[in-house]
């Protein structure tokens, strides 16, 4: 008996030394990369001897630009959380819940808006269906009437920003769907619940914690939309974001940025407390312990088969679209972009012999696929520990760990990173006294201080899914808690982390916010590389090559996810 | 409930310590500590650019790098001995850049940002004291620093479709744009506020407007003035080509830089009428200049390649080549003749362009918050 104490009060003592350790481990982590930079940036941008400076703050509140550019862009971040879900939803249904034709194609073609995002996707619907755009002029020859800017203003940003924003259900909300035991579905329809509501009161349930962590990011990227609005917001429809930026890239107006950028962040942690609130009231998991994998449903009816299937197709090809006039402009001239006249014939090779000519050849390509692959592993590493320690232990001292993550989220990448340069210029004790700027890891650490928040919110949905007495049983066969997590756990977790770090890789290989303050300059990633051809000061003809380096992102990306299908394939066997 | 007070505790935490942080990193702020290894107040410049380049690899900034310019320069510093890593970045990246990396610089060499950039760039003690030795044949072109020197001449020029417009019917002056209504709409405004062409543009318009009672230094009537300008001008959204525009005659009447003008022609294929104003065009220099260097022989070799970039010779080839004005006298010759009639007829506006500059990141943001 007196043996069995010591030994569980030894146990508790090696416990508090671990949590200890852990805490210093994490708690440094935070301070060092998080914390000292942003806040030292913002207390110095904020605070002139001390004193907080009022005069900014009002002076930007009362801007009825600023007040209208506000309204927008949570106007703009509602929307887009409705329409990405709906589409979202459908796309995830109709490529595996039901049985529609074209299966293949329209897989293919749902994975868009994971190879080509940002500036160039929105640059190429200017070139489509813009005032100059191809199909605009093929439009207005057949019906004159018709408004050549007819896709101006809020609802060609939030179309565009709908169709480009579905890659977290197809990636994480699909993982979710995979993950539903058809007995539920099975048990439901043998007693005769009709398909609809089969659909909502048994799928749908499942699929809340992934489709509550796709629906806060969609709100974020609504409330931070950037490139959409200023290509296609034209004069009405101006969002903050742009306004935040071009404040942060000016030494003597970056104060106005972090005013913004502090009351953009209070708001989203607002609506992320309430959305949390929510989704902790109810989780639906499954207790099944032999899932049966999904079957696919035949849709009976063909007076809802066919609409369904040709809607299905229809948006596929409207996703694809631009991506593909993304190829065709690589080979094209400025003058002729511009004129809106495609002709193969005059189709050209320059653009990319100037890109593979330049000084720089194909090095960016190797920078950024390295450097994106690493802080991407690294990333969903250390947050699928954080993610566990979140999930596990809820108490105040996790949910502040859980809120302090979250701080890249609102910030700008601008801010970030000239926080970090100007930061780690220095020596700093906390960092033994290394120099950081200029050195090669800098660029993967801001890689990872801006993918934090995101990796954590997907990675903690998929520990929402994960059945505890799973864990239960492998810890009562007699297995440490390290042996049930990379044994147990971390297998059923695989295709969430797979697709958390995929979508991760993707984004950063064109990252550009950052990347252009913090890349060493002997290796300049891809992001940078199509910027500077974009610059303001580039003529047009230097700007065609951002075509080029978009259609070597894309090649990478699909090759990215080829490669990462492959894997989750070889594990369901 | 409790997530929120956590969440607020948080914060609470988050902004005690931009309190309690206070002015403890003062010496944050201590210019160029880390760079003290190199001695620059006793350079013997002459004798550095007397020998020969030694191979060191440099670290070339610049926003001249494309459309192949990059080959060109790498190729032809190459032939002279220099061993180059050419970084492209827009003029306000790389000046942003330098400026940031103060205490620990990445870059040696910045060729291409004006001379307003280049203040910052000496305000923060990012660069080397430089003297080059055509110091003599660009003199008088821009306010002397002791550490960059201009190599181009950058009027802002107001162009028109030829077309829709003749010399005497196209506008005679800014001024114009606003003020006569047959021009309403028809003219390009700037449509982002961190290039220094459209800076620039700003600047010139406000220039004629300083009053030192008025708020932020302009008159109520120049504030006015601006206003017009914003509000009877076409915003180019991006996505559309403002040079484009003008030669397709949808919007007429745009403005560029004067080195994109020959580029852009070209792309364009048109000849647009040279509004050459009443008041002068608002015109900077670009520059070159050394950053600070903790490596004695990075630095002197630094020092060496921007002499040579800067000399007649090779500024002169470059300008040939694309279409700049030329700051170095001895290379005015070899500039494009479309261009060498440009430079010989634009005059520069006459302002106080220290001061405005100095002004400018206010002016920008009360354009940006009350009036764009």
């Amino acid at each position: 008996m007196e043996k069995k104490l010591s030994l569980r009060t030894n146990y508790r003592l090696q416990k508090t030394l671990r949590f200890v350790l852990i805490a210093l481990v994490i708690g440094w982590l935070i301070f060092s990369f998080l914390l000292y930079p942003n806040v030292d940036l913002i207390r110095t941008t904020l605070f002139q001897d001390g004193k907080l400076q009022v005069n900014p703050i009002i002076q930007v509140f009362t801007s009825s630009r600023v007040q209208k550019s506000l309204w927008n862009s949570f106007i703009l971040a509602i929307s887009l959380t409705l329409t990405v879900n709906i589409l979202g939803i459908f796309q995830v249904l109709i490529l595996d819940y039901f049985n529609i034709k074209g299966n293949k194609w329209l897989s293919v073609a749902y994975h868009a808006p994971l190879i080509c995002n940002g500036m160039v996707l929105v640059l190429a619907y200017n070139f489509v269906y813009g005032g100059n755009g191809f199909l605009t002029t093929v439009f207005t020859r057949l019906f004159p009437d018709m408004n050549p800017l007819w896709f101006q203003g809020f609802w060609a940003v939030l179309i565009e920003m709908t169709f480009s924003g579905t890659s977290n259900h197809i990636m994480i909300v699909r993982d979710a769907l995979h993950a539903i035991d058809y007995q539920t579905i099975e048990a439901a329809q043998s007693m005769g619940i009709k398909p609809w509501r089969v659909l909502i009161k048994v799928v749908l349930p499942t699929l809340r914690p992934s489709l509550f962590a796709a629906s806060i990011l969609t709100f974020i990227t609504g409330v931070s939309a950037f490139a959409t609005p200023q290509v296609l917001g034209g004069p009405e429809f101006e969002t903050i974001n742009p306004l935040v930026r071009s404040f942060a890239n000016t030494l003597t107006t970056r104060h106005y940025a972090a005013i913004l950028a502090i009351f953009l962040g209070i708001v989203t942690i607002i609506v992320m407390t309430f959305s949390n609130y929510i989704e902790r009231r109810k989780n639906y998991r499954s207790v099944s312990k032999t899932k049966i994998p999904l079957r696919k449903q035949n849709i009976q009816s063909a007076k809802v088969r066919i609409p369904v299937t040709i809607l299905a197709h229809l948006i596929a090809i409207l996703q694809v679209l631009p991506l593909f006039f993304v190829v065709l402009f690589s080979f094209m001239s400025a003058k002729d972009l511009y004129a809106g006249k495609i002709s193969f014939a005059r189709f050209t090779l320059d653009n990319y012999k100037t890109v593979f000519n330049s000084t720089l050849g194909a090095r960016p390509v190797l920078t950024s696929l390295i450097y994106s692959a690493v802080s991407s592993i690294a990333i969903v590493a250390l947050m699928l520990f954080i993610g566990r320690i979140i999930t596990k232990y809820k108490n105040r001292l996790t949910r502040t760990l859980e809120a302090v993550l979250q701080i890249p989220w609102f910030l700008p990448s601008t801010l970030i990173a000239l926080a970090m340069v100007m930061t780690f210029s220095a020596p700093k004790a906390f960092l033994g006294n290394r120099v950081l700027t200029g050195t090669l890891y800098l660029l993967p650490i801001g890689y990872m201080v801006i993918k934090t928040p995101y990796t954590l919110r997907m990675i903690k949905a998929a520990y929402a899914t994960l059945d505890e007495s799973i864990e239960e049983a492998a810890k009562n066969l007699g297995a440490s808690s390290m042996k049930t997590y990379v044994k147990v756990l971390l297998p059923i977790l695989w295709p969430d982390v797979l697709s958390v770090f995929l979508l991760n890789f993707i984004g950063l290989l064109g990252e550009y916010s950052l990347s252009v303050f913090l890349f060493h300059p002997r290796y300049q990633p891809l992001g940078v590389a199509l910027n500077a051809a974009a610059s303001p000061d580039a003529t047009p003809e230097a700007a065609m090559l951002s075509f080029v380096y978009a259609v070597l992102i894309m090649a990478i990306s699909t090759l990215t996810i080829l490669f990462i299908y492959n894997r989750k394939g070889k594990i369901k066997k | 409930m409790k997530k929120f007070i956590s969440v607020a505790m948080a914060l609470v935490m988050s902004l005690g310590m931009v309190a309690c942080s206070g002015d403890n990193e003062g010496s944050d702020t201590t210019k160029g500590d880390a760079t003290g290894s190199v001695k620059e107040e006793s350079v013997d410049f002459e004798k550095i650019y007397a020998e020969k380049p030694n191979g060191e690899l440099l670290v070339v900034v610049t926003n001249n790098a494309g459309e192949g310019r990059d080959v060109w320069l790498k190729n032809l510093a190459s032939e002279a001995g220099f061993n180059l890593e050419i970084v492209s970045l827009g003029g306000g990246a790389a000046t942003a850049r330098v400026i940031a990396e103060a205490n620990n610089p990445t870059t040696n060499v910045i060729w291409g940002p004006s001379e307003d950039q280049f203040a910052t760039m000496v305000e923060a003690n990012a660069l080397a004291p430089f003297v080059p030795e055509w110091a003599e044949d660009v003199k008088g072109l821009s306010k002397e620093n002791g550490y960059s020197w201009p190599y181009e001449i950058q009027p802002k020029l107001l162009v028109a479709n030829p077309d829709q417009f003749t010399e005497e019917t196209a506008p005679k002056d800014y001024k114009d744009l606003w003020e006569k209504p047959e021009f309403h709409g028809k003219y390009a405004v700037p449509t982002a506020f961190d290039g220094n062409t459209n800076r620039a543009i700003i600047g010139g318009i406000l220039a004629q407007y300083l009053d030192p009672d008025g708020e932020l230094g302009v008159s109520d009537e120049g504030w006015e003035a601006i206003k017009a300008y914003f509000n009877n001008g076409y915003k180019t959204p991006k996505g559309e080509n403002d040079f484009g525009n003008m030669a397709s005659g949808t919007v007429p009447i745009t403005f560029t830089f004067a080195s994109g003008l020959l580029g852009k022609m070209k792309s364009f294929n048109v000849e647009p009428i040279v509004i050459y104003t009443e008041v002068g065009e608002p015109t900077n220099t670009n520059q070159i200049g050394v950053v600070k260097a903790k490596d004695q022989k990075i630095f002197e070799e630094s020092l060496r390649f921007a002499n040579w970039l800067g000399s007649a010779d090779v500024i002169g080839a470059y300008a040939a080549a694309n279409g700049n004005i030329v700051a170095n006298a001895k290379a005015k010759d070899q500039m494009d003749p479309f261009m060498k009639d440009v430079a010989d007829k634009f005059k520069a506006q006459d302002a106080d362009w220290t001061y405005i500059n100095s002004m400018m990141d206010q002016w920008v943001a009360k354009i940006q918050l009350e009036i764009y």
